[in-house]
């Protein structure tokens, strides 16, 4: 009896501790809570280096967009103050040499123009009126001029820009007014991601800051910055003002070239003169402080877009160009190029092993981890004296934030906390970092389990496949990795072979091998997981994007292990993917050739030569916009699918390119992939 | 002696009178012209038999659209009076049994609905309000209903009709407003020809003509009328003669998509009592009763799957039960076709040697006698005494008329003169039907136009002139003796061309085996057929043997393709809508019967016949030749889906292959809107003229 009343007492008690940490408790997940968290990018150190700038981002679902504004936060952490305040997006802050302005750019009258807003108070003024809107201005050195590009007939041109913006309004309003909206295309690359490519070429422009004086410097059928494997800050000024670096691509045939270069012009304008020696990729062209170098990342290879970035070196005096870093010293992707202020330094970032460290290198080739750990670290900035960076920074668990990093002390600090509400209310799921036998050697993956997780009870797992093939998955903040866990399902990923992060071998690994080890790896990361011992063996599912969505539609051929597929945006007929895709170096890469030339691989590792091993139920997603991977990929298998009486379904989005974008649009996706994993794979 | 004399002297003359008209005032036809044709359509014989109403549309270049009225003419021939006027479409008149009152389709409410408007005089009154529209009005024979055609959802096609209105009414309102335009797609058919099929149905209703509420007498997810036009040969459903009853073709029960079993039902005027009159594997359809009711006629293919299958008239015993075939030794299709009042004749227009010409069945002998040749003939209406039919008439020098003959074809009268006063000033040369020798000695026939000015040059002995080569599409259609709207050959001739355009295997009105040859085998002896074809051009006088080019669209498309990977006997090639990759076809177009039977099953069900003739297997040939190309191909065509054109594209760049695309964003398989049909032949003719005139 006594034993019963303790019993009694402590399950009373059980119940109330668990009440009273119910009315407390975070909720699960939900579909909703993908739009209610905001994203912070782009911090701005200010030149005297006490104030970030930074853009935060809310979604409206009801109203299906989202909204942009600036903020101001001191750099040692403190009350964020909102600079602007519009309905319509305000971003790219960017301070002025002295400290006093901060110019950006702004929908609020239509297309983005440049804007300027005094910091101290006092409305924005408008800049520019661009015919098609501005992008990436910058500030010169003067503080009295800015730079930007936007995109104008080449024919127009004169050097006159009253008389040239003339011209571009002119065929802009004759095009709109014409019934015929035909096109004649007498070139490849008319299309490119989500859009038709006009007439027009965006070129670079400079002009005053009360936007009385606009110039032209470039012109001709390039485009600045190159329509493809563009870097960030692509155009730069060097530190005199006299000059401007910029890449582009002036190939006659850029349908199949990635050789995009790095130019150079006075700010007065003239002929561009190429100072970049590579057949491949050369791009983020950066001065030195000193004004001795521009340093830009570069691919050796020609046509083979998921080459090593190595760091180049461009003596300005000489001419000379050296490497900085390549496999000897730095063997995975470099990112974003920035200069410590005695020109001695250069900070970068790379994917590596899942997640997205600070890097160092000095001019000897010495290579230092600056900022590691379990995280992203993007959008990174150094303060004007060097001693401290910002950027920001996600984990699996826990969206971006503003950060500073004192390079002396190697401290982080947090400096927002946009999303403290957010995270008081919902359980986001952890990630678990896993390694395991791939096909040849070990593959890294995470586990992300549901929040309530019960480890006597057997749970659905959902493998995602990432797309490329070459990106890397790793620790980073993401809708799906929290919507389907907050769903039931346990989720897996990896960064199987062509991933990058884990040496350029690895990468090089999955090139004429789509459907060969890099699946191999991922079903022996399912092996893996159902290991663990709480996976249900007869509730596995797939699910991946892109070339995610081939691997998807190449397990659907074979193998009959998964309960449910999801083929979002995959390659399904590589034929037929050639003749529609726009960037044709990337298929002519993977498979070794055109498919006139080389059609091996073309058929080896077409998923649809393997119809009649349909089984599993699929869902196709696919969006009409997708120029990369044209929707009658999609088409193709769900006829297939139908034809052989598999269960599926298509959603098909008429206003979405390659990935889905609009809120409104995200919700069904999601809604209608978990409906489908509830259905099949749960 | 004295006959031969007269003749020259008569050439003579026509010599004389031909170039004095062309110098005083014909001219080669212009690209404007095509717009400035009225086109005369649907013809309908008023009961008394005095009256016709028809329909001409006219083209609004400027507006960039056309514009569709109803007009009567007196059936003997007269003054013409426009009876609609509405700035939008007014089509498909019907005449009221007693001859008062004209059903008509018309827009200009904003949807399309039937509107009802009195032959005497009097503004049109509208009579249908459903809110998904209506068109199609067809006349109960006692005049107190008409049927008509709606897409519904057919989720509540079963509620009483107020509720199912109402629910379709919302459910389209929420489309419209909702920001998700996304389509969740659960079967295929989903789109079709150039328009998405949302899962809506297209039912049949009837509705009493003073009004009251339409029933909808055919709920259910299925479609009561073929939604693909190759099934259908106009209205196909019919009213019994008692009033009591309709008769409808309905499509496939399940796997519409690979499937063409459409069947005909009768159903009562009041829902009642649905009947599946034919279970033929395969498609059936245009129901149509005989007047003393005791028969239904009705078209029927006999091969599951194979949509161009010959057309026979079947003629159903609504006592006993029979189907009997009333067309076995009759070697072509049975196209649309009339009852006489008596119900002993059947009137039909079918394809036969590039005419379409008219018959004329006697049931109790299954006699089928020729009536009218020339020319291709359509929409037979015959007089309730039987003594005089009605039909349209056009030919490849004239657009359409409307024309009456007695019964037995003779005392053929031009009725209408809509176009003449156009033509009047138009120099044109009477195309020429020849034949020649094809794959395995077959005879081809083939027409030849030869530029207008020809005659004025000298004829054959003067000059040579670049040779255009068309191959018409389907594949199973034909060039015919008929006016085209889109693939004129006179345009083509008018630039300076000599056209030739044949008709190889497969195509329609040579006999069911010469059309079944193509199947199966599209780049083989059809392109034997073609390449003979113009090896005969190449030896004609007037023909200069290296400056030639060919063009074609749809399966003529898929031939240009071909030709550029097997043959460099063209100096350039047009390819509209072509066909690229079997593969990739198969998978986006939506009428996947099509395929499957054209290369003899699924492409992984038979890989090797895909192979072997697409185009994209034999790429590589292409640098042999380097035959420059433009290529054309719209958006919304569902039917070869605009990628096909895109990987032709991609591969003639990459190749280096002098090449160009036309892609326009707001058309289908063929150009329909004026300026952008504009655009399409200067684009044409200047691509032409590049290869062809330098």
């Amino acid at each position: 009896m006594k034993k019963y009343n303790l019993y009694l007492k402590l399950f009373l008690l059980l119940i109330l501790v668990s009440t009273i940490s119910i009315s407390q408790e975070k909720r699960n997940f939900t579909l909703d809570d993908m739009f209610k968290f905001t994203r912070v990018a782009d911090p701005q150190i200010s030149p005297d280096g006490k104030w970030i700038a930074y853009v935060a981002t809310a979604i409206d679902k009801e109203k299906n967009r989202s909204n942009s504004d600036i903020w101001l936060i001191p750099s040692t952490g403190g009350t964020p103050r909102q600079l602007t305040s519009s309905e319509k997006a305000d971003d790219r802050p960017r301070w002025s040499p002295d400290g006093k302005n901060i110019a950006f750019n702004s929908t609020r009258d239509g297309s983005p123009q440049i804007y300027l807003i005094d910091v101290t108070g006092g409305e924005a003024r408008k800049v520019t009126s661009i015919p098609n809107g501005t992008s990436n201005h910058i500030w010169m050195p003067d503080g009295k001029t800015l730079i930007f590009q936007t995109s104008v007939y080449p024919d127009c041109f004169t050097g006159d820009w009253t008389k040239d913006k003339t011209c571009n309004e002119n065929k802009d309003e004759e095009k709109s007014k014409n019934k015929v909206k035909a096109r004649v295309i007498d070139e490849l690359m008319y299309k490119h991601w989500n859009k038709w490519v006009e007439e027009t070429r965006n070129h670079i422009f400079i002009t005053s800051v009360d936007g009385k004086v606009v110039k032209q410097l470039t012109n001709g059928k390039f485009t600045v910055p190159p329509l493809a494997l563009s870097g960030n800050e692509d155009v730069q000024i060097s530190p005199d003002g006299n000059e401007i670096t910029f890449s582009t691509n002036m190939d006659k045939d850029i349908a199949w070239s990635t050789n995009n270069d790095i130019y150079i012009i006075p700010t007065t304008g003239g002929q561009p003169k190429r100072i970049s020696v590579s057949d491949g990729a050369d791009v983020s062209p950066r001065y030195s402080p000193d004004g001795n170098y521009i340093a830009y990342r570069s691919q050796k290879t020609p046509m083979y877009e998921a080459d090593l970035w190595r760091i180049l070196l461009y003596n300005r005096k000489t001419g000379e160009t050296k490497i900085l870093t390549d496999e000897t010293n730095f063997d995975n992707w470099v990112d974003d190029l920035i200069w410590s202020p005695d020109s001695k330094t250069i900070y970068f970032t790379a994917e590596v092993k899942g997640n997205i460290p600070i890097y160092s290198v000095n001019l000897k080739k010495e290579v230092k981890e600056v900022a590691g750990g379990p995280y992203w670290h993007e959008n990174v900035r150094l303060s004007k004296d060097g001693k401290f960076l910002t950027f920001t920074r996600r984990e699996i668990s826990y969206p971006n934030e503003v950060y500073t990093f004192s390079i002396e002390e190697k401290k982080v600090k947090r400096i927002t906390d946009v999303n403290n509400k957010f995270l008081s209310e919902v359980k986001l799921a952890k990630g678990e970092e896993v390694w395991f036998d791939g096909a040849a050697g070990k593959v890294q993956g995470w586990i992300i389990k549901p929040p309530d997780f019960d480890p006597k009870k057997k749970y659905p797992l959902l493998l995602i496949i990432h797309g490329g093939p070459q990106q890397m998955f790793g620790n980073a903040y993401r809708n799906d990795w929290q919507a389907f866990p907050g769903a039931g399902f346990v989720v897996m990923f990896t960064n199987p072979e062509g991933s990058p992060g884990y040496g350029q071998k690895f990468v090089e690994a999955i090139s004429k091998d789509w459907g060969g080890n890099c699946y191999i790896s991922l079903m022996k990361a399912v092996d893996y997981a159902v290991s663990l011992g709480y996976i249900d063996e007869k509730k596995i599912s797939a699910y991946g994007g892109s070339f995610g969505g081939y691997m998807v539609n190449w397990m659907l051929g074979k193998t009959d292990r998964f309960a449910a597929l999801i083929s979002h945006a995959g390659v399904y007929n590589l034929e037929a993917m050639y003749g529609t895709t726009e960037e044709l170096w990337f298929p002519e890469w993977e498979m070794g050739g055109t498919p006139w030339d080389n059609p091996e691989l073309y058929l080896k590792w077409s998923p649809h030569f393997l119809v009649k091993n349909f089984k599993t139920p699929t869902l196709i997603t696919h969006g009409e916009l997708d120029f990369r991977v044209p929707i009658q990929q999609g088409m193709e298998i769900f006829t297939a699918l139908q034809r052989r009486g598999v269960p599926s379904k298509f959603l098909w989005f008429p206003d979405e390119g390659h990935w889905i974008m609009k809120p409104q649009n995200n919700e069904l996706w999601y809604k209608t992939m978990i409906d489908w994993l509830n259905e099949w794979g749960k | 002696m004295k006959h031969a004399r007269f003749f020259s002297f008569t050439i003579l003359i026509l010599f004389i009178v031909s170039s004095f008209s062309y110098s005083q005032d014909k001219r080669p036809m212009e690209i404007d012209d095509m717009f400035k044709i009225k086109r005369v359509t649907d013809p309908q014989l008023s009961p008394d038999g005095k009256w016709i109403a028809y329909v001409i549309t006219e083209v609004d270049k400027a507006a960039n659209k056309s514009n569709s009225d109803i007009y009567l003419i007196p059936s003997s021939g007269g003054e013409v009076r426009k009876l609609t006027s509405s700035p939008t479409a007014d089509n498909n008149p019907r005449w009221s049994p007693d001859g008062k009152t004209l059903a008509f389709v018309s827009t200009r409410s904003g949807e399309s609905h039937i509107w009802l408007i009195d032959v005497t005089g009097g503004e049109a009154r509208q009579l249908t309000t459903i809110s998904t529209g209506a068109s199609q009005p067809v006349w109960s024979p006692d005049g107190k209903m008409i049927a008509f055609v709606s897409t519904v959802y057919p989720e509540f096609s079963d509620r009483p009709f107020k509720e199912a209105d109402a629910l379709n009414k919302k459910k389209n309102e929420e489309k419209e407003k909702s920001k998700v335009k996304a389509r969740l797609i659960t079967k295929l058919l989903y789109r079709h020809w150039n328009a998405w099929v949302d899962d809506k149905r297209q039912h049949i209703f009837v509705m009493p003509v003073d009004g009251g509420e339409p029933k909808n007498l055919t709920p259910g997810d299925r479609d009561a009328v073929p939604t693909s036009s190759t099934f259908a040969a106009g209205d196909e459903f019919t009213f019994a003669p008692n009033s009591k009853e309709i008769a409808y073709t309905a499509t496939p029960t399940e796997n519409e998509a690979w499937n063409t079993n459409h069947d005909i039902y009768t159903v009562s005027v009041d829902g009642t009592n649905r009947k599946q009159i034919t279970t033929n594997p395969a498609a059936d359809g245009y129901p149509r009763y005989s007047k003393d009711g005791k028969y239904i006629a009705y078209r029927a293919q006999h091969t599951p799957g194979f949509e161009a299958d010959k057309w026979d008239l079947i003629l159903f015993d609504r006592t006993t039960g029979k189907h009997e075939k009333m067309t076995e030794k009759f070697d072509a299709w049975v196209l649309d076709f009339e009852w006489t009042d008596d119900s002993k004749k059947i009137y039909f227009p079918s394809e036969e040697n590039a005419n379409q010409k008219i018959f004329c069945l006697t049931l109790k002998d299954k006699k089928i006698t020729k009536i009218i040749e020339d020319g291709v003939n359509s929409d037979v209406n015959i007089s309730a005494d039987g003594k005089l039919i009605y039909f349209t008439k056009h030919t490849l020098e004239r657009p359409i008329e409307l024309y009456s003959a007695t019964s037995d074809g003779k005392n053929i009268k031009k009725l209408t003169t809509t176009n003449d006063e156009l033509f009047s000033k138009i120099l044109f040369n009477k195309a020429e039907s020849i034949t020649y020798t094809g794959a395995s000695g077959t005879t081809i026939q083939s027409w030849i136009i030869k530029p207008p000015t020809f005659s004025a040059e000298g004829g054959n002995a003067n000059k040579k002139y670049p040779l255009v080569f068309l191959v018409h599409g389907g594949p199973q259609g034909a060039w015919e003796n008929g006016w085209h709207y889109r693939w004129n050959p006179q345009i083509w001739a008018a630039q300076g061309y000599v056209v030739m355009s044949p008709n190889p295997r497969g195509s329609t009105g040579f006999g069911q085996q010469f059309l079944n040859e193509i199947s199966n085998d599209w780049g083989g002896k059809v392109f034997e057929d073609l390449m003979k074809g113009v090896e005969y051009a190449e030896k004609l006088p007037y023909v200069d043997a290296n400056k030639m080019a060919a063009a074609g669209a749809s399966y003529g498309g898929y031939m240009m393709n071909w030709f550029a990977t097997q043959t460099g006997k063209f100096k350039t090639l047009i390819t509209h809508a072509s066909i690229w990759n079997f593969y990739s076809m198969y998978g986006t177009t939506e009428e996947v019967w099509f395929d499957e039977w054209e290369h003899g099953g699924t492409p992984w069900d038979a890989p090797e016949a895909y192979d072997k003739f697409s185009p994209h297997k034999h790429a590589k040939n292409m640098l042999k030749y380097k035959t420059p190309m433009l290529v054309v191909h719209n958006e919304l065509d569902y039917r070869v889906p605009v990628t096909e054109g895109m990987q032709l594209f991609t591969t003639l760049q990459r190749m280096g292959i002098e090449s160009k695309f036309l892609y326009f964003p707001d058309e289908g398989h063929g150009v329909l809107k004026p300026q952008n049909s504009e655009l399409w032949h200067k684009t044409v003719f200047e691509w032409l003229a590049k290869y062809l005139k330098q």
